[in-house]
């Protein structure tokens, strides 16, 4: 069902444009990923519209009021989070349904790839059967053409200099750059970055480009130069949208946070100042029990000046 | 904090190993490569080359004694002049004790996998590499001369002691000189080939292609003699008796062709409604032809086009069954064994299984 559905259909496209390029299986790649991300373009403007207006809710101060005040009673905060909702139109489910709806296209794309990069006979066997016999010519397509640049696309990558007794995994490279630029330029920014779900989102960061990287090491370059280039078609798509935070990528400052240093300004993302009061009450009890927390750290410079 | 990034690190890595297992590079399958011997059944499979005793099956040595990353071994192994000659599939050609499976020399010369067994003849190694290269080497893994071909070769080569002849993935058919390596003609098929040509004694070869042909050209002028068009592709090399062909296709269906002719004897619809295809060379006993059958079913000819009987072995075969002495044996895939093994009336006999917590 699967296959028929999904990798049947993906691996006689993805030959049909390997066909068309003049038997170039690197461009038929390249080709390949840009159709599927534009023809999923419109899920992946839903979700990161979702996502933005998930994110701009949780600055707002309504909202974190009703947070603060009913977290001891799930039901009621269940309710209030509801009627929030709908009363600024936000469909919570719209980031996350878009995702869940392109992720077996985007494993489909990951086994078509796999299928058709065929390099021992049971994978060719396998590969002959996906094939659509009125659409596509066996004997015209095998083998597959798998060099493309300095590559054979069916196996790992090493770029073999003259002069050096190994080779450097270029697209390995390529790939935890271009992971690592997708993961900062397209992470909101938080309201509260030291929050648990921001902690995670940096460590993702990190993790995430050694992950693909390893991947990219091991795997066959057909699949690197898919990791790539869909790396840079997110980038791409969430340009668009005007959604990438360029302020990741640059090195932050140690200006005082924005709970201490704006308080009492207009900024939305003044936490402290909106805070209920019971709340306020014991600020430094809080900062104390954090002592890895730069905002309590920024917090306990009035305190010092008190004691002076 | 800490519990969940040591939790993100474990999810990382289980999603590696997941993805891993979804590509090519470290599930890397083909079929059990066997070569039976008097003494010894040699094997390559994954991770291991091993030698077992014919008589039972019992494991008597492995290489390496322990998995060693992503090498993997699944073509034949070849033995000629007391060594066993064997591939890997990264790009690595080993020399082993064949008594002990210690390695006497390896030779890397070659960037891709060694998916088809070598060939020794004329006292060099003659072994097709699929980085479209045949590499001839001398019996101490000195290369001699290399020929390069347009695509991978995963055929090994046949040859009459003076020429070899190689059925490329590049749709040619090329005849090289044994001693130097020099091209003394090639055919363009129009297919790629995938298996080695049969080489009659009369001077004719013949070879399948992905064009769903059955080629017999001429081994000295590389001259078409007949092409016999099927309906399916033959995943198999043809096995030659007495001036017949013998294969079965994809859709199932088995055939004996007139090697002179190309004229159909008979055929045998074996494949069922599901057109079960069958793959690898038939074996051709004193009064059956044994065909494998994907889902794992071996099917008894007559030499007459009698279907006679049908033996299963749990799994499937990508694989025709080899002769070793009173019994004949079948590499399986996706089954419980690696080897099942029959006598020559079909009883089954002893099978084997890779111990994996051998240490």
């Amino acid at each position: 069902m699967w296959d028929a559905l999904i990798v049947t259909p993906f691996i006689n496209v993805l030959l049909f444009i390997y066909n068309l390029v003049g038997q170039n299986f690197g461009i038929a790649i390249i080709l390949f990923t840009i159709l599927i991300r534009l023809i999923t373009h419109p899920l992946m403007a839903s979700q990161i519209k979702g996502s933005k207006a998930m994110q701009a809710l949780q600055s707002d101060p309504e909202y974190k009021q009703i947070m603060e005040k009913y977290k001891g009673d799930r039901e009621k905060l269940a309710a209030e989070q509801m009627r929030i909702y709908k009363e600024k139109n936000i469909k919570p489910f719209a980031s996350c349904l878009p995702t869940l709806i392109q992720f077996p296209i985007i494993i489909g794309l990951y086994q078509a790839i796999i299928a058709a990069l065929a390099s021992t006979p049971v994978e060719l066997i396998n590969l002959t059967r996906h094939i659509y016999p009125a659409l596509l010519k066996v004997e015209a397509l095998i083998p597959l053409n798998a060099r493309f640049l300095w590559m054979d696309l069916g196996q790992p990558e090493r770029l073999n200099l003259p002069f050096l007794s190994f080779g450097i995994p270029v697209l390995a490279i390529v790939v935890v750059v271009t992971t690592f630029l997708q993961s900062k330029l397209i992470t909101p920014p938080s309201a509260n970055p030291n929050d648990q779900g921001a902690q995670m989102a940096k460590m993702m960061n990190w993790y995430m480009p050694i992950f693909m990287g390893y991947l990219a090491w091991t795997l066959a370059s057909g699949l690197s130069l898919y990791f790539v280039i869909s790396n840079l078609i997110g980038i791409g798509q969430y340009a668009l949208l005007g959604s990438l935070n360029w302020s990741n990528l640059l090195p932050k400052s140690k200006r005082p946070a924005p709970a201490v240093a704006t308080a009492g300004s207009p900024n939305k993302s003044d936490a402290v100042v909106q805070l209920p009061a019971s709340s306020r009450r014991e600020p430094q009890k809080k900062a104390d029990e954090s002592s890895a927390n730069r905002s309590n750290k920024q917090i306990r410079p009035p305190r010092k000046k008190n004691r002076s | 904090m800490k519990q969940s990034r040591y939790l993100m690190v474990i999810l990382f890595v289980l999603a590696a190993t997941l993805l891993s297992a979804c590509s090519g590079a470290l599930t890397a399958s083909s079929w059990p490569g066997i070569t039976p011997q008097e003494d010894l059944i040699y094997l390559a499979n994954g991770s291991f080359v091993m030698a077992l005793r014919p008589a039972d099956g019992v494991e008597v040595w492995r290489f390496p004694e322990k998995a060693e990353g992503q090498k993997m071994f699944f073509a034949a192994p070849v033995l000629a002049d007391g060594q066993l000659i064997v591939g890997d599939y990264q790009h690595t050609l080993y020399s082993l004790n064949p008594e002990t499976g210690t390695e006497n020399w390896r030779f890397e010369d070659a960037t891709n996998r060694y998916i088809a067994s070598p060939l020794v003849v004329a006292d060099l190694i003659l072994a097709p590499n699929a980085d479209h290269v045949l590499y001839a080497l001398d019996l101490k893994g000195n290369l001699v001369w290399e020929y390069e071909t347009g695509q991978p070769i995963w055929a090994s080569p046949v040859s009459d002691g003076t020429t070899a002849y190689i059925a490329g993935m590049d749709h040619h058919l090329y005849a090289l000189d044994v001693k130097t390596g020099k091209l003394v003609w090639d055919q363009d098929l129009g297919a790629a080939m995938l298996y080695t040509p049969a080489l009659s004694d009369s001077g004719q070869l013949y070879v399948s292609t992905l064009k769903n042909t059955v080629v017999a050209r001429d081994a000295k002028t590389g001259a078409e003699n007949w092409t016999w068009q099927g309906a399916a592709a033959v995943w198999a090399q043809p096995a030659l008796k007495d001036g017949f062909l013998y294969f079965g296709d994809q859709l199932g269906t088995l055939y004996c062709l007139n090697a002179e002719t190309s004229a159909v004897a008979w055929s045998v619809e074996a494949g069922g409604e599901d057109k079960v295809a069958s793959f690898g060379t038939p074996l051709l006993l004193d009064d059956v032809v044994i065909y494998a059958m994907e889902n794992g079913e071996l099917v008894a000819v007559s030499y007459l086009g009698e279907r006679l009987w049908t033996r299963e072995a749990a799994g499937t075969l990508y694989t025709g069954p080899v002769l070793a002495g009173d019994r004949f044996l079948v590499g399986v895939n996706k089954g419980d064994n690696l080897i099942e093994t029959f006598d020559l009336n079909g009883n089954k006999s002893w099978s084997f299984k890779l111990d994996t917590k051998k240490k």
